[in-house]
């Protein structure tokens, strides 16, 4: 049986072009960030995006409802 | 048919190794450790299968038969990379593999990004771009595996490592400064140097092969539409 790796989430934020706003389009989760960049740009692949990027979900940090995990939900 | 300015041998080999790599990729995606593993494993499979498809187009339009080049070959007249020959033992192997593939095609394709035909310039550009986002999955579980199973990382990066080079040397040598610094981070990661390598006497140039591709990996590479029309 192999070994199941530890995983977290990724937030994937993208935009079409310079004139679009950077807008949450889905998470993956990865066991590291060099993973979870390839997973996100082929999973996340509904448009030719001019720009990509991933935040780890454990770097936000949440102002309202600090005792609760943050949940970012797509547009 | 146009004259190409470009080495179509050298376009070839590079289609021919990406043909083979989206075969090898494949055969192993359930071998994947989740379906994102699986989804990644399919969509590198997608983009050498489509590169090799766009090179073996490029190639007609200078007088090559596509479907010669695309279903008329036998064993021996394959021009993929000796690194892709013998199939991988593990994930760490799998990885491996895949970085290196990676690494002496878009090596080996870089200067055509500069060529006057518009066509090979482009696909070039698409190699290079995609080549940064598998190498990126690949190290990044090099160096996972690295943490539990260092000397099956160790050992598959020794033995595809030399022959990654000698494709090099052989197919591409002004690529080579371009190929150790694509694969700097994986040598530095294991702590290993630049191997010293020789061809064999069996090698033959035109291919970037000493021998044809062994039977095992053929079977898997070969079109079996006949076969499965019935």
């Amino acid at each position: 049986m192999s070994r199941s790796y530890e995983e977290e989430f990724f937030e994937v934020f993208a935009r079409k072009d310079s004139d679009d706003a950077l807008q949450h389009v889905g998470s993956v989760k990865a066991p590291s960030s060099d993973i979870a960049i390839t997973r996100a740009w082929y999973v996340y692949d509904q448009h030719p995006w001019s720009e990509m990027c991933l935040v780890p979900l454990a770097a936000v940090i949440p102002i309202t409802e600090r005792s609760k995990r943050v949940k970012i939900k797509p547009i | 048919m146009t004259n190409p300015t470009y080495n179509t041998d050298a376009v070839l080999r590079v289609a021919d190794t990406k043909l083979v790599l989206g075969n090898v990729c494949i055969a192993t995606v359930f071998n994947g450790r989740s379906i994102g593993d699986f989804a990644t494993l399919l969509a590198i499979s997608g983009t050498a299968l489509g590169a090799a498809r766009a090179l073996y187009r490029l190639l007609e339009q200078g007088g090559s038969d596509y479907g010669w080049l695309e279903h008329g070959r036998d064993a021996s007249e394959i021009a993929s990379a000796e690194v892709l020959d013998s199939a991988p033992e593990s994930w760490a192997d799998l990885m491996v593999t895949i970085y290196l593939t990676e690494a002496i095609t878009s090596a080996a394709a870089a200067d055509w990004q500069s060529e006057a035909d518009p066509l090979l310039a482009n696909q070039a550009r698409m190699i290079a771009r995609d080549s940064a986002f598998h190498s990126a999955y690949c190290l990044g579980w090099l160096k996972i595996e690295l943490e539990e199973k260092p000397d099956t990382v160790r050992s598959a990066f020794v033995a595809r490592m030399a022959q990654a080079m000698r494709w090099i040397k052989q197919c591409a040598p002004s690529a080579e400064a371009r190929f150790l610094a694509d694969v700097a981070h994986l040598l530095d990661l294991l702590n290993e140097s630049v191997p010293t390598v020789t061809a064999s006497a069996l090698w033959d140039k035109r291919l970037g092969r000493s021998a044809p591709v062994p039977s095992g990996l053929w079977e898997i590479v070969r079109f079996k539409d006949v076969e499965l029309a019935r």
